[in-house]
C-alpha cells in the first residue's frame, strides 16, 4: 500500500466532493438534478416560539389582558402592518409573504420543533429525518462542503438525520459571533502541519493493512471515502474561505448585528455562495422561550436581533442577484398565548403563528391567512406544517411524495400524505 | 382444475439413493367434493431433500383419488390412509374427508382474497394508506368491512352494477376492458372473474353473522433448503376456519419473496431457486400472513466436510446450519484476537499490557475458560451492563436527566453485580412505583412526558417481547395479526401508572393512581386489560394488575420473553441477532437459526435467567471465539456467525480503552477527573462530550433504538484532528511520558508497549521500522505521538475483531 | 437563560406586583460562610446577598447567640459571631434588619470542632489532610470536588454527613470515598429528603482514605461532619405532649456511647431506659407549659453533642406511640377521636388502619406529617365507612409554587352524615415501605375552622409604591363560609384594602397553560403606601368568618417565601411579620464593595419619578475627588479613586440644578494595588 503523498492527495480530492455519500449515491444524485438544484434555503429558526402578537400580526384591539406593549406601524406595503420594533422589516415588507394563519396541535417544544423541522410528529420508536438531511440524501453535495450546515450547532435529536444515517446530520458550524471564529475540526491540531499528517497517515495505511484480512464487509473502503471527504473539506480553499467570517467588511457585520442570529445569517450568504444546500441557524435552544417578562426582552434583545439579521440577509442576497435562488425562512416551533400571564410574559400557543418567506420565486409584499383579533385562532386560509414543507421539497426540485421505508417498515412520505406545495408561495 | 402439477426438471444426478419419503400437510383434511393439494418430498443418503410430488405412486381407498398427481380429492365423507411410495420408500398420510361444506358464496373469504392475490391491495396501489384514484382498500384485505363498504358503497354505488353485473367496474378495470392505471390483473372469464361475476349476480351481499372467518394460515413446507439453483418447490397453503372447516388456500394467497434474487415464486406459489443464499417466502390474505425461510445452496453437500469441535450446545445449532448450508467456519482465534475481544465484551476496555502479557505467555490449556471466570467477576462488568440496558430502558429520558436516569443506571449496576435473575429484575420493574432519583427502577415508566398507558404498552412489547405493535395504535397492523383491539388491550395493563409531580425542587415519581382506564379511540369505551394472543385479565378492585402481567410476561409458557431477551443479548457478544432487527419479531421475519434461537431461550429460562450464565455459555462457545478473518466459503456469510462479525466499539470503549493506553485521564462534564466514561449511565445533555456523541452516545435516550455504529464525516475529523485524540497524545505525566523517561527501555520496546496495550499485539517488522524511520528527522516526544494517533485511528482499533 | 433543557411545566409563584421598576429595597442574603459555627467560639462570618449596606441589627433566635457587625456593604456583611458553650445545637434563624428591610436567614450551631476547607483540594491525588472527628466547611462551584485525606483503622465504622439543602443551601451535593488508587468504595447523591448524602462506613484495612465531596451541578455551600460519631436517623415518636411523659426511641448508628438526652434548650431532660449501638430509647417528661411547635432532640456522648438534633413537635393533644398497626379495617385498633398518632409503615404496599368513632355532624380534620419532620414517607390518608366503602381520600395538596411548604404532607377534612365507627388509613403514595417512612398522624374532632397563612411577611416599599399583600385562606374540616381578611399595624398613611376570600379553591396556570387546583383561597390585599414615615412596622393578618351565628377570627400564622428565608421549608423559630417603608429615592448609585485606586471605578446611575432627566454631580464623601459631572441620559460614569487602602468611602449625587443630595451609594472599601 503506497504512502499517500501531497500530489496524489489533490488528485483524490476532485473526487473527494462525492464521497459525503457513497459513490452509488452520488451517480444517482448525479442523473436526477433537474429543476431547483440550484436553490438552497436559510432557516432563521427562533426556537422557543415567536410570538405573533408581537411581531408580524398585530392585534392593536384585542382585550387589554392580550395587548402587546408595542404599538403596529406601517410598512412598505399599504395596509399591512408589524411591531414598531422591526422597522427595517416594516421598511422590506415588500420583498416577502407573511403567513399568519400557520396552525398545528403540539404547544410543546421537543415535538414541536420535531414537527416544524420534519414535517412529521415524532412517535416513540420514530425520530423522522429533518428536511436538510432529506435534501442532503435527495440532492447529495454540491462540492466538498457539507449539503447540510447547523449554526451554531443541532439543538437536539429533533434537528437530525432521525432513521436515516449519520452522514446525513447537520454539520455543526458552531457560533460565528467569537473573537477568533473557528470551525471545530476543521484545522490541523497544533503544531501538526500537512507534512506529519502524511506521515502519520502513512502509519495509518500501514496498521489497516494488516486488518485488511478480517474484513469481509468493505468496511476499511467505506471508512476510507470519509476519510478522503474529511481531507477535502480540510484542504478545501473554497471551505476556508467559506468560513472566514472575517474578511466581511466590519460595516457588513454590524449592518447584520453582532449577534449569534445576525453572524449566522452573514456566515449562511457565504455558505451558501459556496455551495451549501440547506441552512438552519438558531441564538441557542429555547431562547425565544418567554414565559416571564417578555416585552422587555424582545424590544431589547430580541426583536432588534431579529430585524436587522433578516433584512441584513435579504438585502445582502439580492444585491449579490442571489435573493432569485435563496429561500430564506423565519418561524418558530409554535407562537405565544394571546393572554399575557401573571409574570409578564407568554406562554405555548399552537393553534395560530406567524410564518415569513422571502426569495425563490416567494412572492413580494403579501400577507396570507388571518387571525381573529386576539391573535388567537385562524379565521381564514389555515396552513398545515406538512404543506409547508412540501413547499421546500417542491421548489428544490424533490418529490415530495416520494416514500422512505421506516424502522418499522411504514412507507412514509417525505411530506405526509395528502400535503400539496402552497400555490401562494409561487410567483 | 387450474394448477397443473408442474413436472420439476431435475438437472443433476440421482444417483443417490432416496432414505427418506414425507408428505404435507401432515394429516390431510378436506370437504367432500372439494380438494387438497399435496406436497411429497424424498430425502437421499446425503441429505438432501427434493420434490417428487409428480413422481410418487400413490394408493388410496376407491372413494379417494389423487388427481393430475398434486390434488386429493374425494366424492363422500370418510377416513382413510394415503399412501405414497418413490424409489422404494412409502409414507402414508391420514385423510380426513370431512361432510361438504356448505358452499354459499362468501365475500370475506372468496372475494376479498382476489384482490390480495390479483396484487391490488398492496401498498403502493389501493392497499396504501390513501388508496388510489379515490378507491381505497384494506391493505392486503387486513379489513374487509373496508373493502366491502369500498366496492358497494363508495363513489356512490358507482363500481358496481347488481342490474348488469357485467358491466360492473370492479370487474371491467381489472379486466382491463377499461382504462385501469394498474393494467389488466386477470382475464375476462377466468375464474377470478366468475367468482365476482357470480357475487355481482347474488347482489353483492355481505357475509351472514355467524359465517366461518379464518382462524389460521398455514404453509409447508415449514422451512426448505434449495440444493441446487433452478430446482423447484411447490409450496402448500391450507386455511382453517373457525367453525372447524379447512380450505385449500395454495391459489387463492399472495406470495411475495423476501428477496427475489435468491428464490422467486409465481403466483399459485411455485418457488425457485435463484442463486445461493437465504430469504423467506410471505403468503399473506385476509390480513394473515406466513413465512417459509429458504435456504439455496449452489452445489450438492460437501463430500469432504471437515468435522469441527463443539464447546457446547451453541455449537451444535450453529455448526449444524452451517453444514446445511455447505459453509466452513473459520479457524479458532488466537491468543491475542481472543483476548482483546473478551475483554472488551466483558469489562468494557482492551486488556493492559500486565494482562496481555500474562494471559499470552501463560500454557494452560484452560486459560481461555478460566480468563472468563475472571473476567465474570470484574466490577467493571456491572457497568458495561448497566450501559446497555440504560440504552435499551431510556434510562435518563430526557427530563429525569442525570439525577433520576443516573439513581436508574446505579439500579442496574447493582442488580448485575449481584446476578439478579432477569425475569425477577423485570417482574419488579412491571410493578415498580417511586421516585426517580429515589428509587432508581420507577425510571422503567418514565418514557414519555406525561407517563401514559400507550407508550407504556409500547415500551413493554417493544423492549421485553420484542415487537413492534405501534403501528396497530391507529390501524390494524397491514401483515401482522395485531389488531388495534390487541394495541390498546395491551395499554390497559398501565391505565393507573401515571406521574407524580412531586415539587422538590422539580422532580418525579410513578405511582398507581387511584383509578384509571384506557378509551378504545374508535369506540370510546373502557378497554379491559387483555394480553397479546391471550385472554382478558380485569384489575380486581384494591390490586394492581401489572402484578399479573409480570406473572404472564415472565412465565416459561410466554412465547416471545426468554427468545427477545436472548436473541437482544446474543447480539452484544455476536454483533447481529438471530431475529434482526431485535425489536422486530414477527411472522415475517423469521429467525436465521430458529433451533439456535430456541435452545438458548430453554437454556436462558432453565437457568433461573441468570445473566451471567447465559454470558458465560456464549463467550465460552466456540462459535463466539471463531476468528473474524472469513475463508472461501463462508466470505459473503454475515448472518450465520460462520466467522465472528466485525464491529465498531462504542464510544465508551474507545473513550476508556485510549485513557488507559496513553494514562492521561479525559474529563466529562458534571463528573470527577478520572472516571472512566462506562461508569457513567447518563452524561450532562447541555454540556456533551464532544467524542461520546459524534460517536452514537445519545444522553437523551428519547427514542427507543440502538446505538449507529455507521460512519460520518463528523467521526473521522474528530479522529484525525479533533482535541480528544490531540489532548490523549500529548497529555503530560502519562504513560508515553513515563516509558521516554525510563532509559531502561528502547525505542522499539516503546513501539511494542503501544501497539500491544491498544491493538493487544506485537508490531510487524514492517511497522516498527516504519513507526521509528522519521525518528532522526523530528523530536522522539513527536514520532510516538504520531505512531499513537495512527494506532487510535487504525481500523484495527476502532473495530472488534 | 432558562434551564437549557426546560421541559417542566411549573406554576410560578405569585411574586409581588409592583407596578413601577423600582427594585425591591428589601436586603436579601443568598448565602452565609462559614454557614455555622461551633457553639463556644467565635468565628468571622460573611453573609453574600443584596442591599445589605446599613446594617443596623443581626439577632439569633433563641438564646447564646450574639452577632457584631464588623463592616457591611452592597453585597457583603463581614460578621463576628459568638455562641455561647451552652447554646443550643441546631439550626437557628436570625433576622437581619436595614433602614430598607428586614431579612431572616438560618445558621447552623455545631457541636464540633469546625475548620474550612483549603482549596485546590480538587485532585484526589492531592487531597487536603483532616483529623476527625471534625466539621469542615465547605463550598462547590461548578466542576469543583473537594477531597480530604483521613486515616481510619482496621474494622472502624465512621460517619461522614453532607448537610446542605438542611441549613438553606442550594447545593445538590454528592459523597464518596475513594480507597488510596482512587476507586470509589462507597458513593451516594441523596439520602435525606431534600437530598444531602450520608455514608456510614466500615473500613476492612487500616490506611489513608479520601473523601470527596461533590456535585452535579455545584452552587453552594455544604458542612461535612466526620469521624466516629453516634447518628439518628429516626426519632420515634416524633411528638410529646406538654405536661406528659413520653417514651421516645431512636434508631441510628454508635448509639451505645451515648450518655445524656433532653428536649430543646433543656426543656426536658430525658432518662436513658436502654441502649444499644442502633437503638436507643430515654422517657423525657415534658413540662406543661412547654411551647408547643417545632423542636428539636438531643443526644451527646461524654460531653460532646451528637451532630445534627432531630426534629420533634411539643403538641397540645395526646400522642400515642403505633408499635402493632393492623394492616386491615376489619381489625383496625381503636383511638380517641382527637390523638396523634406516631407510626412508621415498615412493609410495602400496607396501610395502617385506625377506628374511631362518630356521630352524624361531626366533622373531623385529619394532618398527616412526615416531609415536615425530614422523612421519606409521601402520606396518603383515607377514611372508610362502617361498611368499608371509601368515603375520602388525599394525596398531594395542591400546590401552586415550589416554596409551599405543604408539598406532600397532605390535610383531609370530613364531615360525617353517617353514625357508627369510621376508619382511617395512612399510607405511601407510591406503596413504598421502609424504616425512614415515620408519620405523624393527626386525627381531631374538632368544628369547621380555616387556616390563615401570610405569605408576605418580610415585604418592604418605598413610599408612594402601590402591591399586594398574599395571603392564603385554607379551609378546614368542612368551613364553607366567605372569610374577610384584614391587615393591622401599619403606619399611618399605609392603607390596604380589605378583601374576603370566597369558599372556592383558587386556581393556578402554570407555564404550559395546564390550570392546577390549589389548596385553599388565594387572596391579594391591595396596599397603597402614602407619605408613611419611613421604618419597619410588626404587622399582623386578622380575619374573620361566621358560621351560623357564631364568629371565628384569626391570627394569620406567618409563612416566609422560600427565597426570602434562608431557602429552607417550614416554620421559623421566630414567627414575626414585619413591614416595611422605605423612602423613595429619585437616584440609585450602584456601587462594588471594593475599588483599585488604579482602575477608575464603574458607577450604574439610575433615575427615577422627579428626577428622571437631571444631569447630576457625583461627589466623593470620605476621599479627595472632584466631583464628576453626569449628563441627563448617561446610565453609568467612570470615576477616578484617590486615597490609601483600607479606607471606606461613599458617593453622593447632587442635582446639578438645585445642589439637592437626591442619592448616597453604599460604602465602597478601597484596596492596595
Amino acid at each position: 500500500m503506497q504512502a499517500f503523498d501531497r500530489r496524489s492527495f489533490i488528485k483524490l480530492g476532485s473526487i473527494a466532493a462525492f464521497n459525503w455519500l457513497t459513490l452509488g449515491d452520488a451517480l444517482q444524485a448525479q442523473a436526477e438534478t433537474k429543476k431547483g438544484d440550484d436553490i438552497s434555503v436559510i432557516h432563521l429558526f427562533l426556537t422557543g416560539g415567536m410570538s405573533q402578537m408581537d411581531t408580524f400580526d398585530p392585534k392593536p384591539n384585542s382585550k387589554p389582558e392580550f395587548r402587546s406593549k408595542f404599538s403596529p406601524i406601517r410598512t412598505s406595503v399599504p395596509g399591512v402592518h408589524v411591531t414598531e420594533h422591526l422597522p427595517r422589516s416594516a421598511k422590506l415588507a415588500h420583498k416577502y409573504t407573511i403567513i399568519r394563519s400557520m396552525t398545528h396541535k403540539t404547544p410543546v417544544h421537543v415535538p414541536a420543533c420535531g414537527l416544524i423541522l420534519s414535517g412529521h410528529l415524532p412517535l416513540s420508536s420514530i425520530t423522522h429525518p429533518a428536511v436538510g438531511s432529506v435534501v442532503a440524501k435527495e440532492l447529495g453535495p454540491r462540492n466538498e462542503l457539507p449539503a447540510f450546515v447547523s449554526v451554531p450547532g443541532s439543538t437536539g435529536y429533533w434537528e437530525s438525520a432521525g432513521y436515516l444515517e449519520p452522514r446525513f446530520n447537520p454539520f455543526d458550524a458552531g457560533n460565528p459571533n467569537v473573537a477568533k471564529y473557528q470551525v471545530r475540526d476543521l484545522d490541523l491540531p497544533l503544531g501538526v502541519d500537512w507534512a506529519r499528517m502524511d506521515r502519520r497517515r502513512s502509519l495509518l495505511a500501514l496498521a489497516d493493512d494488516k486488518f485488511r484480512r478480517y474484513d469481509s464487509q468493505n468496511l476499511i473502503e467505506n471508512m476510507n471515502s470519509y476519510y478522503q471527504t474529511a481531507f477535502g473539506l480540510m484542504q478545501s480553499e473554497r471551505a476556508k474561505k467559506a468560513f472566514l467570517i472575517g474578511e466581511e467588511s466590519e460595516k457588513l457585520r454590524d449592518h447584520y448585528g453582532r449577534t449569534s442570529l445576525g453572524q449566522g445569517a452573514l456566515l449562511a450568504r457565504r455558505l451558501v455562495e459556496a455551495g451549501v444546500r440547506y441552512i438552519t441557524i438558531t441564538r441557542g435552544f429555547n431562547t425565544w422561550d418567554h414565559h416571564a417578562n417578555i416585552f422587555p426582552s424582545l424590544s431589547d434583545t430580541f426583536l432588534p436581533e431579529l430585524d436587522a439579521a433578516f433584512t441584513a440577509l435579504v438585502e445582502d442576497l439580492e444585491s449579490r442577484g442571489m435573493l432569485q435562488k435563496t429561500l430564506v425562512i423565519v418561524t418558530g416551533e409554535f407562537g405565544r398565548t394571546p393572554e399575557i400571564n401573571n409574570q409578564a410574559g407568554r406562554d405555548h400557543w399552537a393553534n395560530a403563528f406567524s410564518l415569513v418567506m422571502a426569495g425563490a420565486g416567494v412572492p413580494g409584499g403579501q400577507v396570507y391567512g388571518e387571525t381573529d383579533e386576539n391573535g388567537a385562532y385562524v379565521t381564514k386560509d389555515p396552513v398545515e406544517i406538512p404543506d409547508f414543507t412540501a413547499t421546500i421539497f417542491d421548489k428544490l426540485g424533490i418529490d415530495f411524495r416520494k416514500e422512505y421505508r421506516n424502522p418499522l417498515g411504514r412507507p412514509t412520505k417525505l411530506s405526509a400524505d395528502g400535503a400539496n406545495p402552497l400555490k401562494f408561495l409561487y410567483s | 382444475m387450474r394448477y397443473l402439477a408442474v413436472i420439476s426438471l431435475l438437472t443433476f444426478s440421482a444417483s443417490a439413493k432416496t432414505v427418506d419419503l414425507k408428505i404435507y400437510p401432515p394429516e390431510v383434511r378436506l370437504h367432500a367434493g372439494e380438494g387438497q393439494k399435496i406436497l411429497v418430498i424424498a430425502t437421499d443418503e446425503e441429505g438432501v431433500s427434493r420434490e417428487v410430488t409428480a413422481e410418487a405412486a400413490y394408493t388410496t381407498p376407491a372413494y379417494l383419488q389423487v388427481e393430475a398427481k398434486r390434488t386429493v380429492k374425494a366424492a363422500q365423507p370418510g377416513n382413510a390412509k394415503l399412501k405414497a411410495t418413490f424409489d422404494g420408500i412409502s409414507a402414508e398420510v391420514t385423510v380426513e374427508v370431512m361432510k361438504p361444506r356448505p358452499h354459499e358464496l362468501s365475500f370475506i373469504n372468496d372475494i376479498v382474497p382476489i384482490f390480495t392475490r390479483a396484487d391490488c391491495a398492496n401498498s403502493n396501489c389501493h392497499g396504501s394508506v390513501r388508496g388510489q384514484k379515490g378507491f381505497k382498500l384494506s391493505l392486503f384485505g387486513s379489513d374487509p368491512d373496508v373493502d366491502y363498504d369500498a366496492i358497494t358503497k363508495k363513489a356512490d354505488g358507482k363500481r358496481i352494477d347488481t342490474a348488469n353485473p357485467a358491466n360492473s367496474l370492479v370487474l371491467r378495470k381489472p379486466a382491463f376492458q377499461e382504462p385501469h392505471g394498474g393494467g389488466q390483473r386477470f382475464k375476462a372469464g377466468s375464474e377470478d372473474y366468475n367468482l365476482i361475476l357470480d357475487w355481482l349476480k347474488r347482489g353483492a351481499p355481505y357475509d351472514a353473522p355467524g359465517q366461518a372467518s379464518l382462524r389460521s394460515l398455514t404453509v409447508y413446507p415449514p422451512n426448505w433448503r434449495m440444493v441446487g439453483t433452478g430446482t423447484n418447490v411447490q409450496l402448500i397453503a391450507v386455511g382453517e376456519y373457525n367453525d372447524g372447516s379447512v380450505r385449500d388456500l395454495t391459489g387463492a394467497v399472495a406470495y411475495s419473496s423476501n428477496i427475489a434474487a435468491i428464490a422467486s415464486v409465481k403466483p399459485g406459489g411455485l418457488v425457485t431457486a435463484e442463486q445461493s443464499g437465504e430469504t423467506a417466502i410471505m403468503a399473506r390474505t385476509l390480513g394473515r400472513a406466513a413465512a417459509v425461510p429458504i435456504l439455496v445452496v449452489k452445489d450438492r453437500p460437501m463430500k469432504n466436510y471437515p468435522a469441527v469441535a463443539e464447546n457446547n450446545f451453541i455449537d451444535k445449532h450453529v455448526f449444524a446450519k452451517l453444514r446445511q448450508a455447505n459453509v466452513i467456519p473459520s479457524p479458532l482465534s488466537t491468543d491475542e484476537e481472543f483476548i482483546r475481544r473478551v475483554y472488551l465484551d466483558t469489562v468494557g476496555t482492551a486488556p493492559t499490557l500486565e494482562e496481555a502479557r500474562a494471559f499470552l505467555e501463560s500454557k494452560d490449556p484452560q486459560k481461555r475458560s478460566k480468563l472468563i471466570d475472571q473476567l465474570l467477576e470484574r466490577p467493571e462488568r456491572a457497568d458495561l451492563w448497566s450501559m446497555r440496558l440504560s440504552d435499551m430502558y431510556r434510562a435518563g429520558y430526557n427530563e429525569a436527566g442525570q439525577k433520576g436516569g443516573g439513581a436508574y443506571g446505579r439500579f442496574f449496576r447493582d442488580q448485575v453485580r449481584k446476578d439478579v435473575p432477569y425475569d425477577v429484575m423485570v417482574r419488579n420493574m412491571l410493578v415498580s412505583q417511586g421516585r426517580h432519583d429515589f428509587e432508581g427502577i420507577s425510571n422503567f415508566y418514565f418514557v414519555s412526558r406525561e407517563i401514559t398507558p400507550e407508550e407504556s404498552g409500547v415500551n413493554v412489547t417493544q423492549l421485553l417481547l420484542g415487537m413492534q405493535i405501534e403501528c396497530a395504535r391507529c390501524h390494524n397492523h397491514p401483515f401482522e395479526k395485531w389488531k388495534q383491539d390487541d394495541f390498546y388491550g395491551f395499554a390497559a395493563f398501565f391505565a393507573r401508572v401515571s406521574r407524580k409531580d412531586m415539587y422538590l425542587n422539580n422532580h418525579n415519581g410513578t405511582y398507581l393512581k387511584e383509578s384509571g382506564e384506557v378509551l378504545h379511540p374508535k369506540t370510546n369505551k373502557p378497554v379491559t386489560p387483555k394480553y397479546l394472543d391471550g385472554d382478558f385479565e380485569p384489575e380486581a378492585p384494591g390490586t394492581d394488575v401489572r402484578e399479573k402481567l409480570a406473572k404472564w410476561v415472565t412465565s416459561p409458557t410466554n412465547p416471545y420473553f426468554a427468545r427477545a431477551t436472548v436473541n437482544r443479548f446474543w447480539k452484544y457478544f455476536l454483533g447481529r441477532g438471530i431475529v434482526e432487527q431485535v425489536d422486530d419479531f414477527r411472522v415475517t421475519n423469521p429467525p436465521s437459526n430458529e433451533a439456535l434461537l430456541d435452545a438458548l431461550a430453554k437454556e436462558f429460562a432453565n437457568g433461573s435467567y441468570s445473566i451471567k450464565r447465559l454470558e458465560r455459555a456464549i463467550l465460552n462457545s466456540r462459535t463466539y471465539q471463531l476468528s473474524s478473518v472469513p475463508n472461501e466459503s463462508n466470505r459473503n456469510d454475515q448472518v450465520n456467525y460462520s466467522h465472528f462479525l466485525v464491529r465498531r466499539l462504542m464510544a465508551e470503549q474507545l473513550a476508556d480503552t485510549m485513557t488507559q493506553v496513553t494514562g492521561v485521564p479525559m474529563k466529562f462534564a458534571t463528573q470527577p477527573l478520572g472516571k472512566r466514561a462506562m461508569s457513567i449511565p447518563v452524561l450532562n445533555f447541555g454540556k456533551p462530550h464532544y467524542m461520546m456523541k459524534v460517536f452514537g452516545r445519545n444522553d437523551l435516550r428519547e427514542v427507543i433504538c440502538e446505538r449507529d455504529t455507521k460512519p460520518s464525516v463528523a467521526q473521522v475529523m474528530h479522529l484525525v484532528s479533533g482535541d480528544t485524540i490531540q489532548q490523549q497524545i500529548t497529555g503530560k505525566d502519562g504513560n508515553l511520558d513515563k516509558w521516554l523517561a525510563d532509559s531502561s527501555l528502547t525505542d522499539r520496546q516503546i513501539v511494542e508497549r503501544i501497539y500491544l496495550s491498544a491493538l493487544t499485539r506485537m508490531p510487524a517488522e514492517d511497522e516498527i521500522t516504519a513507526a521509528l524511520a522519521p525518528l532522526k528527522a523530528a523530536a522522539r516526544r513527536q514520532t510516538f505521538e504520531d505512531l499513537l494517533w495512527a494506532v487510535f485511528n487504525s481500523k484495527e482499533f476502532l473495530f472488534h475483531h | 437563560m432558562p434551564k437549557l433543557y426546560l421541559l417542566f411545566c411549573f406554576a410560578l409563584g405569585l411574586t409581588a406586583a409592583v407596578d413601577s421598576d423600582l427594585p425591591s429595597p428589601a436586603p436579601s442574603v443568598r448565602a452565609a460562610f462559614p454557614p455555622g459555627v461551633q457553639r463556644g467560639t467565635s468565628t468571622e462570618v460573611e453573609l453574600s446577598g443584596a442591599n445589605l449596606h446599613d446594617v443596623r441589627s443581626v439577632a439569633f433566635a433563641g438564646r447564646g447567640v450574639t452577632a457584631e457587625v464588623l463592616a457591611a456593604f452592597a453585597s457583603k456583611i463581614k460578621l463576628r459571631i459568638t455562641a455561647a458553650p451552652d447554646a443550643e445545637v441546631g439550626r437557628r434563624d436570625y433576622r437581619l434588619t436595614t433602614q430598607r428591610g428586614v431579612y431572616v436567614g438560618v445558621f447552623d450551631i455545631g457541636a464540633l470542632p469546625e475548620i474550612v476547607e483549603a482549596e485546590n483540594n480538587d485532585d484526589w491525588r492531592k487531597p487536603q489532610a483532616i483529623a476527625l472527628p471534625i466539621l469542615v466547611n465547605g463550598n462547590i462551584g461548578s466542576e469543583d470536588w473537594d477531597h480530604f485525606r483521613i486515616r481510619a483503622e482496621a474494622g472502624q465504622k465512621m460517619v461522614f454527613d453532607v448537610s446542605a439543602t438542611r441549613h438553606g443551601s442550594r447545593l445538590d451535593a454528592d459523597l464518596a470515598i475513594l480507597d488510596a488508587r482512587g476507586e470509589e468504595l462507597a458513593w451516594v447523591d441523596d439520602t435525606t429528603i431534600l437530598g444531602d448524602p450520608h455514608i456510614e462506613f466500615t473500613f476492612e484495612k487500616a490506611g489513608d482514605y479520601v473523601v470527596r465531596v461533590g456535585s452535579l451541578n455545584g452552587g453552594g455551600n455544604y458542612r461535612l461532619s466526620a469521624g466516629v460519631l453516634p447518628y439518628v436517623h429516626r426519632t420515634l415518636p416524633a411528638g410529646a405532649e406538654a405536661g406528659k411523659t413520653t417514651e421516645i426511641t431512636f434508631t441510628g448508628t454508635l448509639l451505645d456511647t451515648v450518655d445524656e438526652a433532653w428536649i430543646g434548650d433543656r426543656l426536658a431532660k430525658g432518662e436513658i431506659l436502654s441502649k444499644s449501638a442502633n437503638k436507643l430509647r430515654a422517657r423525657f417528661t415534658v413540662p406543661r407549659d412547654a411551647p408547643v411547635g417545632r423542636n428539636l432532640v438531643h443526644l451527646s456522648a461524654k460531653g460532646r453533642e451528637v451532630a445534627l438534633p432531630t426534629e420533634i413537635r411539643i403538641s397540645d393533644l395526646p400522642e400515642i406511640t403505633v408499635t402493632k398497626p393492623s394492616l386491615d379495617w376489619r381489625t383496625a385498633a381503636n383511638v380517641p377521636s382527637t390523638a396523634v398518632l406516631n407510626g412508621v409503615i415498615e412493609q410495602p404496599k400496607a396501610s395502617h388502619y385506625f377506628r374511631f368513632d362518630a356521630q352524624p355532624g361531626d366533622t373531623f380534620l385529619f394532618r398527616a406529617e412526615s416531609m415536615k419532620l425530614g422523612y421519606h414517607l409521601d402520606p396518603t390518608i383515607t377514611v372508610f365507612d362502617a361498611e368499608g366503602k371509601k368515603v375520602a381520600f388525599a394525596d398531594d395538596p395542591g400546590v401552586d409554587d415550589r416554596a409551599d411548604e405543604y408539598q406532600l404532607d397532605p390535610d383531609l377534612s370530613l364531615r360525617c352524615d353517617k353514625p357508627g365507627p369510621y376508619y382511617v388509613a395512612i399510607r405511601d403514595g407510591m406503596y413504598r415501605g421502609g424504616d425512614q417512612l415515620l408519620y405523624r398522624l393527626t386525627v381531631k374532632k374538632q368544628e369547621p375552622d380555616f387556616i390563615l397563612e401570610m405569605r408576605d411577611s418580610l415585604k418592604s416599599l418605598y413610599a408612594g409604591q402601590q402591591d399586594t399583600f398574599q395571603v392564603r385562606v385554607r379551609r378546614r374540616a368542612g368551613w364553607t363560609e366567605p372569610v374577610e381578611v384584614w391587615m393591622e399595624g401599619l403606619p399611618q398613611g399605609t392603607v390596604v384594602e380589605r378583601q374576603t376570600a370566597e369558599p372556592k379553591d383558587s386556581i393556578v396556570k402554570d407555564t404550559c397553560g395546564v390550570e392546577r387546583v390549589v389548596d385553599g383561597t388565594i387572596v391579594l390585599l391591595p396596599v397603597r403606601v402614602g407619605a408613611s414615615e419611613p421604618g419597619v412596622y410588626d404587622v399582623r393578618v386578622k380575619a374573620r368568618g361566621v358560621r351560623n351565628g357564631r364568629t371565628v377570627e384569626h391570627d394569620a400564622i406567618v409563612r416566609y417565601n422560600l427565597a426570602a428565608a434562608g431557602h429552607v421549608y417550614g416554620p421559623m423559630q421566630v414567627e414575626r411579620a414585619q413591614f416595611t417603608v422605605a423612602a423613595p429615592p429619585s437616584v440609585l448609585l450602584t456601587v462594588p464593595d471594593t475599588a483599585k485606586p488604579s482602575e477608575p471605578l464603574k458607577i450604574g446611575v439610575k433615575r427615577y419619578g422627579s428626577a428622571k432627566d437631571t444631569a447630576l454631580l457625583l461627589r466623593v464623601k470620605g476621599a479627595s475627588a472632584a466631583p464628576v459631572p453626569v449628563p441627563a441620559a448617561a446610565k453609568e460614569a467612570s470615576v477616578p479613586v484617590a486615597g490609601h487602602a483600607g479606607t471606606t468611602i461613599r458617593f453622593e449625587a447632587v442635582s446639578e440644578k438645585d445642589g439637592r443630595v437626591l442619592a448616597e451609594s453604599a460604602p465602597v472599601l478601597l484596596q492596595g494595588k
